[in-house]
């Protein structure tokens, strides 16, 4: 390039790349044409080559470091290269190099980290409260899994219109693989009070000082279900608050807590809007809060659960309840603890010492119905436990047939007695008494066949239902003559037919007994002073074998009037004459008439259907039984408007075959 | 490359490549012994590389690479563990460097004096353009560019005539007289 100070020669730079020959061919020529002209440059580039000689010469001709360090160098480096193939050098230029901090290097090591944490933590609002929901979910299970003990502080506090504040802790135990379990609910002062145990599947242990003294056997039914809706009444005290807390303890059923899964339960179960806000930061740090709140009247309850922001572990789970008359909280603080510490899964031996076994499971008497304890006698309390022990056993048919009886005791106790097929169908019946409530002592004795063969040392009997009925009925022949399109199956539909009969014939006598026992037990003027409930009860267990009675008796009545009516060529009447009994006569009077009623029907199918032939005629059987059909709707006509109308005083809408409805 | 190619390269580069390197290493680390053990370990790993298959273009350049990158090394390890401080413009101003860290057989020689006022890099530069490698060479070893390859070769020609001016031999001393009367063109600048 030429030089732009004088325009006329070229600088070092160019000139040296000349010598060396690295200009361009261009570039080259020009300087040429440039150094056949210039005297001065021709000169500097002749300085230059000398100069290059100069140092070539001199750095050719340096003894330093001399042919004798070279030597020992060579020798050196083939002693060390033989181990270079096999061992490792090390790569001078390419291994890692600590290099010491600089402050630019540590001022962008911190903004990369500043970025990285501001992308972490940074405000995630956007999330619909329905996903976060599902986060939290999925944040617990993964704390639940395998062996868990779990412990939360539990703070029951009152802010209206008196400040009161209770603590307590609860400790949860859950070993899923031997499926143990326990629960401690102690107040501050370590005092117990409610604890579940769970030392093995099908044993279980509950205490609860307001039910009895000490640990008693747990019922294996199925749970009460604590909901929004118990706590949208007026009223409720701060130890309603805390029993509702052992309630749901009880009712999860051997399981560890999980308080995001029971607040998504309530809130889809009672239809409660999901609501989502941040908290206050005094709650713990950065965090969402999701709340769903119900009210009724001047009842408002609300639900929340804290979660933490990035984690989505729950941190608290609160019940607030408000009232014109008052604020209540019960906040429920998950201590998170991480592995399985010693937990005890049996009963602590100090609360088994009472003992009282077979089990006592009156769960704690809520006010239901507060009318119905409240200034009865003990006797009539007895009386009415009875009828809820009839009732229960009423709702699982325990009533049609099966051995189980309730029983008075002397000493105004009620034991509950009886053998019951299987097992299961034992646990079924103790279930169903067992929610029982109230203050009667309530004593449940019922084995399972097997146990009951046991206690009498016959446990190989054979329990093979009786033999076939005689095949030789009075109808067997007309009913062989009916079926012969069968051909040669007509012997077995004939057969078939009898023994279908008298099954239908059986149930219905199933229903009369229970309808009669009924009947004796509570008749003859013994409902006197019963309560609304019990009379209630009473009348709704009548109504309900009345209603099964009447359409197993229609039933039985459509399936063998037509094929008796075509043998013997008798036509029964509808309906016989009415026979509704005057009003003044007591409900049992209605009952007792449709149980002989339904024997009578019961003896004729027996008679034709499963007896030998008898010196009656068939003629006259089909007869008798065909004309009681009509008799027995009567009656039971008859006893479905007297009974509702004798126990609780009001009229029944009974709708006539006809229509035409009467009061 | 093979076994006996890989020593046929090494026993050249041993010839006439080493002592330069050893000088460059000495002159920048101010040891002799550091240097010797620097250009040892450059050859030994350029061996290894070699017998790996590594194709290296230019042996001369690489390992002259690897010596300046161990010296700076070093030199960081010695500063990290509280050595003695040094600069690192010490290795780029040779002129700096104290007397009494040289090697006394080396230090008054005229090759000593002459490179001692170049820089690390137009000292590098000259080394290797000695070596006749091309400027496109050198360059791509050293991470430059072609134009600063001759630059840098210009300015360290015209430090070292001007070195070799201030002190010069007798004889020069009288041709360096006459020079000065006559004067240097002032467009080379």
């Amino acid at each position: 390039m030429m030089n732009k100070a004088f325009q006329r020669h070229y600088s070092d730079d160019l000139l040296v790349a000349y010598l060396d020959g690295e200009l361009s061919p261009f570039r080259h020529k020009s300087v040429h044409k440039h150094l056949r002209a210039c005297w001065q440059c021709r000169a500097r580039l002749d300085e230059l080559e000398q100069q290059i000689l100069a140092v070539t010469k001199l750095v050719e001709r340096d003894l330093f470091p001399g042919p004798q360090r070279i030597a020992e160098a060579r020798a050196n480096f083939w002693a060390r290269a033989g181990a270079v193939t096999e061992s490792r050098v090390p790569r001078t230029g390419t291994r890692f190099q600590w290099v010491p901090l600089r402050p630019v290097w540590v001022l962008s090591s911190l903004l990369i980290l500043l970025g990285v944490a501001w992308i972490w933590l940074r405000p995630r609002g956007t999330l619909p409260p329905q996903a976060v929901m599902a986060r939290v979910k999925h944040a617990e299970s993964a704390l639940l899994q395998g062996a868990v003990h779990q412990q939360f502080r539990v703070v029951a506090v009152q802010v209206r219109p008196i400040q009161r504040r209770r603590e307590s802790r609860l400790d949860v135990w859950y070993e899923p693989g031997r499926d143990r379990f326990t629960s401690r609910l102690q107040d501050d002062s370590g005092k117990l009070r409610h604890a579940l145990w769970r030392p093995a599947p099908g044993r279980q242990y509950v205490y609860d000082p307001a039910r009895s003294a000490g640990a008693v056997l747990a019922a294996n039914g199925p749970p009460e279900q604590v909901s929004m809706d118990w706590f949208l009444r007026d009223g409720l005290t701060l130890e309603d608050l805390e029993y509702n807390l052992m309630k749901w303890l009880e009712s999860r059923r051997w399981k560890p807590i999980s308080l995001a899964s029971d607040f998504a339960m309530l809130v889809d179960d009672q239809g409660a809007v999901l609501g989502m806000k941040t908290p206050p930061a005094e709650d713990g740090g950065p965090g969402l809060r999701l709340f769903a709140r119900k009210s009724r009247g001047a009842v408002m309850v609300e639900f929340t659960i804290d979660v933490d922001r990035h984690t989505y572990r729950p941190r608290l789970q609160r019940i607030r309840y408000e009232t014109s008359g008052g604020v209540l909280e019960l906040q429920l603080i998950p201590q998170w603890v991480p592995v399985l510490t010693a937990a005890n899964f049996e009963p602590d031996a100090s609360l088994l010492k009472p003992a009282p076994l077979p089990l006592t499971w009156p769960p704690k008497p809520k006010p239901v119905t507060p009318i119905l304890s409240r200034g009865l006698s003990a006797a009539l309390d007895t009386k009415a436990r009875e009828i809820e022990a009839l009732y229960a056993l009423h709702r699982v048919r325990a009533c049609l047939g099966e051995p189980v009886e309730v029983v008075r005791g002397t000493d105004g106790t009620l034991l509950v007695r009886g053998i019951t097929g299987t097992p299961q169908r034992k646990q079924e019946v103790i279930d169903a008494v067992a929610e029982l409530g109230g203050t009667v002592r309530l004593e449940i004795d019922i084995k399972s066949t097997e146990e009951a063969l046991r206690e009498v040392g016959r446990e190989n009997l054979n329990l093979t239902t009786p033999g076939p009925r005689t095949t030789q009925t009075p109808i067997s022949k007309e009913l062989e003559k009916y079926f012969a399109s069968e051909g040669p199956l007509a012997a077995r539909a004939a057969e078939r037919f009898s023994e279908d009969a008298v099954s239908l014939s059986e149930d219905l006598m199933t229903e009369a007994w229970a309808l009669r026992q009924l009947a004796e037990r509570f008749g003859s003027g013994q409902d006197r002073n019963l309560s609304p409930k019990s009379r209630h009860l009473l009348e709704a267990m009548c109504l309900d074998h009345l209603n099964d009675l009447r359409a197993k008796a229609a039933k039985t009545r459509q399936f063998v009037e037509p094929i008796l009516s075509a043998i013997s060529g008798f036509s029964a009447a509808t309906r016989a004459a009415s026979g509704v009994q005057a009003s003044k006569a007591p409900w049992d009077s209605a009952l007792l008439p449709v149980f002989d009623c339904t024997r009578a029907v019961h003896d004729g199918m027996l008679a034709l259907f499963s007896r030998a032939t008898g010196s009656e005629g068939t003629g006259a059987l089909i007869r008798g039984v065909l004309a009681s059909f009509p008799e027995l709707d009567t009656r039971l006509q008859g006893a479905a408007e007297k009974v509702p109308l004798s126990l609780s005083g009001r009229t029944e809408v009974i709708r006539n075959e006809g229509g035409n409805a009467k009061q | 490359m093979n076994r006996a190619e890989a020593d046929e390269l090494i026993n050249s580069l041993l010839e006439d490549w080493y002592a330069s390197l050893v000088r460059y290493a000495t002159r920048a680390g101010g040891s002799l012994a550091v240097a010797q053990d620097v250009v040892q370990e450059s050859f030994l790993v350029l061996y290894r590389e070699l017998l790996q298959g590594r194709k290296i273009e230019n042996p001369r350049g690489w390992t002259l690479c690897v010596v300046r990158r161990e010296l700076v090394r070093r030199y960081r390890e010695q500063a990290r563990h509280g050595g003695p401080f040094q600069p690192l413009s010490g290795l780029a101003d040779l002129a700096d460097r104290r007397a009494e860290d040289r090697v006394p057989e080396w230090q008054d020689d005229d090759v000593t004096r002459l490179f001692r006022v170049l820089t690390r890099r137009e000292e590098e530069v000259l080394l290797l353009r000695l070596k006749s490698l091309k400027y496109r060479q050198i360059a791509a070893q050293l991470g430059i560019s072609p134009n600063s390859v001759k630059t840098l070769l210009a300015r360290a020609l015209r430090k070292m005539q001007r070195a070799s001016s201030i002190r010069p031999s007798a004889q020069q001393l009288q041709t360096r007289d006459d020079d000065d009367e006559q004067g240097i063109p002032k467009t080379l600048q």
